[in-house]
């Protein structure tokens, strides 16, 4: 009798340990999905990038070319495909270079722990091998493996060479 | 005999709570799963309804951009601050428009921002309309616009357009707070 007691108390030990064991691997799996739901900021739209590289299209700049005429960022891109500078000298491209960094810099946050991991932003003409940039890539932060990667890009047909001005931003799923 | 007997339907005692314990272990088992995938599914379907309403305040955000009451020069993505400024003083638009409240802010955004007003317009920052609230910057309705507006140069007019942030501020359902 005893020893039947003993047997059962031990079937039953087992069990529970199984259970507790089945439990906390249930435990674990969950929480581990649980939090990657929890991101809700993941779900940031591409809207934004293509709002951003829409919008930047129009920015007036203090380029004048012909005098007393303001052009936007769509005009100094053609202006820089065709080499030509502003009425006070500078060069279309650099103009082009150091607004689009400016409105970069104040469209997109990045620094350590923001949701805005980095981005790169660059104008081409071509493809593959015969790829030209107009101006050097302008880029912030880190967008190598990354994770949640926005790209968007625009085309400009109504300009020689149909250059295309592509956005790719970075965002920290993490946060 | 009578011994045996006595033994035999012990054992089965034994046994029938060994199993009762068992059933009851299962079930309960089964309710802590079920409990578990209940949450989960819970949490999936607030994140759906909080991604949903979301893309629905990104659409009415980028829908209000594109209407002839804000928009410039039929342009996408144009706003034309001489015309949002009008909207400061029409409280009753804000029914119209289905939202509870515009704010618009250039960029680069400044540390402490001008809001906008009939008498230092353009000279400012931010234009806020039917709210005096603040939105947070990070908020996910936010899209960006040109800011334009008519501007004049030695006689002659032109556009002038800057970059800023659009954010409307919608009803939203408590739960989904």
């Amino acid at each position: 009798m005893k020893s039947l007691n003993k047997k059962a108390q031990e079937e039953m030990v087992g069990f529970v340990l199984i259970m507790i064991i089945v439990a906390i691997v249930i435990l674990i799996l969950l929480g581990i999905m649980l939090s990657k739901n929890n991101s809700i900021q993941k779900t940031e739209s591409s809207e934004r990038v293509g709002s951003f590289l829409k919008s930047i299209s129009y920015y007036t700049t203090n380029c004048e070319n012909p005098p007393t005429v303001y052009n936007n960022i769509e005009d100094l891109i053609k202006l820089c495909n065709d080499h030509e500078s502003c009425s006070d000298g500078r060069q279309a491209c650099d103009v082009l270079k150091n607004d689009l960094s400016i409105l970069l810099n104040g469209g997109f946050l990045v620094k350590n722990g923001s949701f805005i991991k980095g981005y790169n932003l660059m104008i081409t003409t071509g493809e593959n091998e015969s790829k030209v940039y107009f101006i050097e890539p302008i880029s912030k932060g880190s967008i190598e493996e990354c994770k949640d990667l926005l790209y968007y890009d625009r085309y400009f047909i109504g300009i020689d060479n149909d250059p295309i001005m592509a956005l790719e931003v970075c965002y920290n799923s993490e946060n | 005999m009578q011994t045996l007997l006595k033994k035999d339907s012990k054992k089965a005692q034994l046994k029938i709570q060994q199993m009762s314990i068992m059933l009851i272990f299962i079930f309960l088992f089964f309710i802590f799963v079920f409990l578990l995938f209940s949450m989960y599914e819970t949490n999936k379907l607030r994140q759906t309804a909080v991604d949903i309403e979301k893309e629905r305040i990104a659409g009415m955000t980028i829908k209000l951009a594109s209407t002839p009451e804000f928009n410039f020069g039929k342009q996408a993505n144009s706003i034309d601050g001489d015309k949002v400024m009008m909207f400061k003083s029409k409280k009753g638009y804000s029914n119209l428009l289905g939202v509870n409240g515009v704010i618009i802010t250039k960029i680069p955004e400044k540390s402490n921002p001008v809001e906008c007003t009939t008498s230092n317009y353009p000279e400012c920052d931010v234009i806020k309309i039917f709210t005096k609230k603040d939105i947070p910057t990070n908020s996910q309705s936010s899209i960006f616009v040109a800011l334009c507006r008519k501007q004049t140069s030695n006689g002659a007019s032109y556009d002038r357009c800057e970059l800023a942030r659009m954010q409307v501020e919608v009803n939203i359902s408590e739960k989904l707070k």
